[in-house]
């Protein structure tokens, strides 16, 4: 299994945006962490879909602020954690 | 009808306000046994601890000369109000800062009664709560409003003028008995309720958690938990009536940062409810970084599995781990299991506290011996005066014996040790916030009237969250993203389900009741988690 950059960086982006009003407005690059969007809640959230959707796990040496920074900084932490071959960039 | 808004505000000077004044080891805070009310409590530790610190961050510290001159002003500022009177309710929306500590105790000072509201609180339940409760005032700061909220009478406070002003003191105009403080939870039928506590409720909790748990006036107790939480509250009341410091950070979104912190800020205690816990121990790798500066950490607000519960214990030795229980109506801690006991009392939330009473006991009331399953009942002078303006929800609770009944099923062994057995109504604790099956299904049901919704809890690895079943009252079709965008719109995230399941019908019991146990065993995520299929996912096979 491959997955595409751009849809994961969807499906996310989708994720986050829809959990509050406050988080309508996020951005790829946002800082969620500057911003006050990613609260511990939000990160158990995320990291359990991201496991349950992609088959990935993460070990506690990635879940740190910098792999959480941003929705790009996540999607790179996936994609790295994916067998090869690598999603190619879109 | 909106209520006028105060906001304060801390000045960039106050940035130079620190080192810390080094520990004073023989310092002993004023005993609570004879004290009457908290504001005053609080005033006579304050002025005895001076310049040590109340509360620190990683670049600040604020003395308790800070803390009370703050309290000075916001008590000065409530009483010049034109509508300002003795037992006013004055809502607190802060986060944990030094302004919800002067914003706090300034309430207290003023005599009026403090009403902490979480910063995240739905705008319809915020609306409620401020209908039902009515207050003068309420206190904020920027960094924890939202900005339509600015639009009601704004005025500000600054915390940072005149550092060497004295505050005078006057005597209080509140008795023990009378309401200090109104804490507003989820009820057994999912409409808020203002647990009722007064000035000898709260400072009988915190005393007998003084004689439980080895606070220190040294103690440097890292925050975590909001303030507005019964439990938060009571680690808030504890250390500062101890002269102790409480330290906070923004920066706990991660497991890692906590322990970080943890250990940058020389933290001596640490107290969460379980699901943070459990996070600790998955990506925080608790025990590996040694924390010398620690004494114990606490657990409470929720059930703490025992096998998680004793890995903790087995990677802070030597710092010790107390498994805590208690509510809101008990002001917050009610048993405590004893570190040494927690290999032998598996899954015990312990003996009662000193100053509470604990039994288990049947419909009629009858204490039931060792053994024997049934409502776990608590009595002391830590138990609410009731719920606000609702002597029906009070009644049902609170006897006139002033026996509480706690809506937790229990039974006690023969040693006195207690164990939680589920519970007597439908609340769900999630991530220490309780939560009725009721919020939910009455939100959908009010915007989707042609929908019958069911929220049932289910397990997601250590966790509780809701999964909700839906189902069609005619024959017109259920639409699950317009109900998930309702959600997701209106619930804060705990309470938002995590699964949305469509049923042609719902299952009944015998008494044509809803069979909502039938349904938690068509919950997804019970035992392992599986792959769930919605449209949110998005992987690609190829």
């Amino acid at each position: 299994m491959t997955i595409n950059r751009k849809k994961l960086e969807d499906n996310l982006m989708h994720f986050v945006r829809s959990r509050s009003p406050r988080h309508a407005a996020a951005s790829p690059r946002m800082d969620l962490l500057e911003t006050g969007l990613l609260d511990s809640l939000l990160l158990v959230d995320l990291i359990f879909h991201i496991e349950e959707s992609y088959g990935v796990r993460f070990d506690s040496d990635q879940v740190n602020p910098s792999n959480f920074r941003t929705v790009e900084d996540i999607v790179a932490v996936v994609l790295g954690q994916l067998p090869m071959p690598q999603a190619q960039a879109d | 009808m909106s209520t006028d808004i105060l906001l304060l505000q801390i000045g960039t000077e106050i940035e130079a306000c620190g080192p810390t004044v080094p520990a004073s080891i023989d310092y002993r805070a004023p005993s609570l046994t004879t004290a009457g009310n908290l504001g005053t409590a609080f005033f006579n530790v304050a002025r005895s601890r001076g310049d040590y610190p109340a509360m620190a961050t990683k670049t600040n510290t604020f003395s308790y000369n800070w803390i009370v001159r703050a309290a000075g002003w916001v008590r000065d500022r409530l009483r010049s109000r034109p509508s300002y009177a003795p037992g006013a309710r004055v809502a607190l929306q802060l986060s944990n800062s030094p302004e919800y500590l002067a914003a706090f105790y300034g309430t207290l000072l003023a005599d009026c009664v403090v009403v902490p509201l979480p910063v995240s609180l739905e705008d319809h339940r915020r609306r409620q709560i401020l209908d039902s409760c009515q207050p003068d005032l309420l206190i904020s700061r920027l960094s924890d409003l939202n900005s339509q909220e600015t639009q009601s009478t704004t005025e500000t406070l600054s915390l940072s003028k005149g550092e060497d002003e004295g505050i005078l003191y006057s005597p209080p105009l509140r008795q023990a008995q009378d309401l200090a403080m109104l804490l507003f939870t989820s009820g057994s039928m999912g409409t808020p309720k203002g647990v009722m506590l007064s000035h000898r409720n709260l400072l009988a909790n915190a005393d007998s958690i003084l004689r439980e748990l080895p606070i220190r006036a040294t103690d440097r107790a890292l925050a975590v938990l909001p303030f507005c939480h019964a439990f938060g509250n009571s680690i808030l009341q504890t250390h500062v009536l101890s002269g102790a410091t409480l330290l906070i950070d923004r920066a706990l979104t991660f497991p890692s940062s906590m322990i970080e912190t943890l250990r940058e800020l020389e933290a001596t205690s640490f107290s969460a409810v379980p699901e943070v816990y459990g996070m600790l121990l998955k990506y925080g790798r608790l025990g590996e970084q040694s924390l010398p500066a620690l004494r114990y950490m606490t657990v409470a607000g929720g059930a703490l599995r025992y096998d998680l519960a004793a890995q903790i214990e087995s990677r802070i030795r030597p710092a010790s781990f107390h498994v805590m229980y208690g509510q809101s109506e008990a002001t917050a801690r009610l048993a405590s299991l004893p570190p040494q006991e927690l290999h032998t009392r598996l899954g015990s939330i312990g003996r009662p506290i000193s100053g509470v009473e604990l039994a288990v006991m049947d419909e009629a009331n009858r204490e039931l011996p060792a053994g024997s399953t049934g409502m776990l009942c608590a009595r002391g002078a830590n138990v609410m005066l009731g719920y606000w303006q609702d002597k029906t929800a009070t009644a049902e609770v609170l006897g006139g014996d002033g026996w509480l009944r706690t809506g937790d099923l229990a039974r006690r062994d023969d040693d006195g040790f207690f164990y939680l057995q589920g519970r007597a109504n439908l609340l769900v604790k999630v991530q220490g916030h309780r939560v009725h099956p009721a919020e939910i299904e009455g939100l959908v049901e009010a915007d989707f009237p042609q929908t019958c919704a069911v929220a049932v809890p289910m397990t997601r690895g250590d966790e509780i969250r809701f999964v909700l079943f839906l189902a069609p009252r005619d024959d017109r079709p259920i639409d699950v993203t317009k109900i998930r965008a309702t959600c997701q719109r209106e619930l804060p995230p705990y309470k938002q389900p995590l699964h949305y399941e469509v049923l042609e019908r719902l299952p009944l019991t015998s008494g044509y009741k809803i069979d909502r146990e039938a349904l938690a065993r068509l919950a997804p995520g019970v035992g392992s988690p599986r792959r769930v299929q919605t449209d949110d996912v998005v992987t690609e096979s190829q």
